[in-house]
């Protein structure tokens, strides 16, 4: 009895650190396709799968892509072609936001937001991204390009 | 502006995080548990009790809507689709207007649909478990009008599965669990013969869309083609394991996904067998025993020309082999590491012995390519051996001459055939232990006559593999799709174009979903399989 509870005890606490490990990384992505509110519904929703499969998710080469991709198909499922990029708010004084970057970032392909944001917002590395993606680094650096020439061009900025 | 635009991206972004909540543990395990029974509060026994009483009740309420179901009632469901989405193009004084339909309703799954000549489209459709992704149940969906959907049918697939065109106006499926190749062959407007002990029909389906258990043993003419039923079991000779009887027909035996794919109606059979057209400029292909698989060799010159590979607990890698003056030459299909054997078939050299990163499952190797179309009444081979590529022509797939080479280039390489010319695809590639990356640029050719070739100019990323076909109205598309390391997914973006010169893009797919493989023509629709979120789309497009 007392060597099941310290197996789950270990158990519990692998899975705990996994999840202070990858959460923010699949909420983040997650929140980038599918908009604040579903983004983290379906960080949850991943989660709790991976926590009930644990025995075989934890022992993947990439259990935070093979999460993310759970989470996107119930995301995608629930939401169905509807995107919700959420403006920031803000005082009207900060220089850095721009009232119409959210509507042109509603505009881009799921994938591409996802792209954009990891590595704009939150310094990912390429193979970061293609990693969670499970995409290449090539594909990622695709949508990353076509992701900014099409904002640069609805947002007015030169390139 | 660009340095003000990445900090406006990450001033939107990193604000929208600090605003968030991070998903914490409670969480997680309310999400399991639900509210507003939390089976954490419960004491021991009762929690069990609960826990059983909700497990029966899910499971009641899941089974209530069968348990209604009246006799009467269709066993199929039609699918519907949402109101369709139109687009207007402009591009200089070119314009086109796309209507965009999805088909709503599929389960999840894969899906791909495929022309039937009777005028049906049928539908692999693969619902895959997410620990074994390929394997599940295959649904069969068919539409005559390509606006209703119609369930007609599973199969059962532990491995591996797929659906083919044979023949004689037939498809078939494949399975290679346990290293137990089983097969159905079915057609519809007809008979319907399963080959495995697979079968599994809704009771209500139309006849000719049933599965029915082969009769043991005995040879089922079916249509224009004899299937010969077949005892599966690797220990049994090769010849007879794959009914490989002298002068015996065959419905079909693609062993990979298109090496013979080729098979005219009505096409003669060497005395020796086997394959009625074969890829290289050979006469015969004889199938030998080889201690560590199957060997297709060449009877003439001794070459290798097919070859899978097997161990103990069943198929282990299916490659194309080909052999040249070098004496090696290899080329992996799948799962299970990179191997080389010699041009006899003696010699195994593992290259890589641990495998691949990824499935590797497309059918074109690094090295070398093999496509072998039909062109009015010839069939012409392509061999592509690195940068070079030899044609071969034949007019009943047993004696070739040689044809004008197209142009080459050492990447994915791809000939496709339509009713009034050929269409050429070339995109360099990469390839190394991760698999296959693309490394552009695409190149696009069109040969009216089978033998001369001339470039299109073509929108999109050059790096970006491509698929172009033609629809009936006159209108060719582009499709883009970015390589992912898998089959799925095609997710570039789409250009519609009626004369070559001007194209126009059209964001309305890549732009909401990935999709699961190349789009399809079928009259003046164009149908495009999705992934992973049940949907089947159809565009139209009209001036």
């Amino acid at each position: 009895m007392e060597g099941n509870r310290l197996l789950q005890d270990d158990v519990s606490a692998g899975f705990t650190s996994f999840v202070r490990d990858v959460e923010p990384r699949i909420r983040r992505a997650l929140t980038a396709a599918f908009g604040a509110e579903a983004g983290r519904d379906a960080t949850a929703e991943a989660l709790a799968y991976g926590w009930e499969h644990w025995d075989r998710v934890g022992s993947m080469e990439n259990p935070a892509g093979y999460l993310f991709r759970i989470a996107q198909r119930r995301a995608r499922r629930s939401l169905g072609s509807r995107v919700v990029v959420e403006p920031v708010l803000t005082s009207g004084t900060d220089p850095w936001v721009e009232p119409e970057l959210a509507g042109a970032l509603s505009r881009l392909s799921e994938r591409q937001r996802v792209v954009v944001s990891l590595l704009h917002a939150f310094d990912w590395s390429m193979q970061e991204v293609a990693d969670l993606l499970d995409v290449s680094k090539g594909s990622v650096q695709t949508h990353q390009k076509r992701a900014m020439k099409k904002l640069k061009k609805e947002l007015g900025v030169e390139a | 502006m660009s340095t003000q635009l990445n900090e406006r991206i990450r001033h939107h972004y990193r604000s929208l995080d600090e605003s968030q909540e991070p998903v914490v543990w409670s969480e997680v395990v309310d999400e399991l548990e639900g509210a507003p029974i939390s089976l954490g509060s419960a004491p021991g026994p009762w929690r069990r009790i609960i826990a059983v009483a909700i497990a029966v009740g899910v499971v009641l309420l899941l089974a209530l809507p069968a348990i209604w179901r009246q006799p009467e009632d269709p066993v199929v469901a039609t699918t519907t689709s949402p109101a369709p989405s139109v687009t207007a193009l402009t591009e200089g004084s070119s314009e086109a207007t796309v209507t965009w339909t999805e088909f709503d309703g599929m389960p999840e799954s894969r899906f791909s649909p495929f022309p039937f000549p009777d005028g049906f489209v049928w539908s692999g459709l693969g619902v895959f478990a997410p620990v074994a992704p390929a394997s599940g149940v295959l649904a069969l969906w068919n539409s005559v009008d390509g606006t209703e959907w119609k369930d007609t049918g599973h199969v059962h697939l532990d491995t591996g599965n797929g659906v083919m065109p044979a023949p004689g106006g037939l498809w078939w499926t494949w399975d290679f669990s346990s290293g137990l190749p089983a097969y159905q062959i079915w057609k519809s407007g007809g008979d319907a013969v399963s080959m495995s002990g697979y079968e599994e029909s809704t009771p209500d389906a139309p006849e000719g869309l049933r599965w029915v258990p082969f009769p043991d043993g005995e040879p089922v003419p079916v249509g224009d083609v004899v299937l010969v039923p077949i005892t599966y079991s690797l220990r049994y000779d090769w010849r007879e394991i794959l009914g490989l009887v002298p002068g015996q027909p065959l419905a079909s035996w693609q062993i990979s996904d298109r090496l013979f794919s080729v098979a005219p109606e009505g096409a003669s059979y060497d005395e020796d067998g086997l394959l009625p057209i074969g890829v290289r400029a050979v006469a015969r292909v004889l199938l030998t025993e080889h201690t560590n698989g199957l060997s297709f060799t060449n009877d003439d010159t001794g070459e290798l020309l097919h070859f899978i590979s097997h161990d103990e607990e069943g198929i282990e890698g299916v490659f194309l082999a080909d052999g040249n003056e070098t004496g090696l030459r290899s080329e992996v299909r799948r799962v299970g590491g990179l191997f080389a054997v010699s041009s006899e078939g003696n010699t195994r050299v593992d290259i890589w012995p641990g495998g691949l990163s990824e499935p590797f499952r497309s059918w074109q190797a690094p090295d070398t390519s093999f496509d072998v179309i039909k062109f009015g009444d010839i069939a012409i081979a392509y061999l592509r051996i690195g940068d070079s590529v030899e044609a071969f022509r034949s007019q009943d797939g047993l004696e070739w001459e040689t044809h004008p080479a197209p142009p080459s280039g050492n990447g994915w390489f791809q000939v496709e055939s339509f009713p009034d010319h050929l269409q050429l695809w070339i995109n360099p590639f990469t390839f190394d232990e991760n698999g296959v990356s693309g490394g552009g640029p695409n190149g696009y050719f069109i040969s009216t006559d089978g033998e001369t070739w001339e470039q299109v100019d073509t929108p999109g990323d050059p790096a970006v593999r491509g698929h172009l076909f033609q629809v009936e109205a006159g209108w060719l598309f582009l499709q883009e799709f970015s390589d992912s390391g898998h089959d799925c997914c095609y997710s570039g973006d789409q250009y519609f174009s009626s004369d070559l010169e001007t194209w126009l893009a059209f964001d309305g797919i890549a732009g909401v979903r990935e999709t699961a493989g190349p789009a399809m023509a079928w009259g003046d629709r164009i149908l495009v399989p999705g992934y992973g979120s049940n949907w089947l789309g159809a565009i139209e497009v009209g001036d």
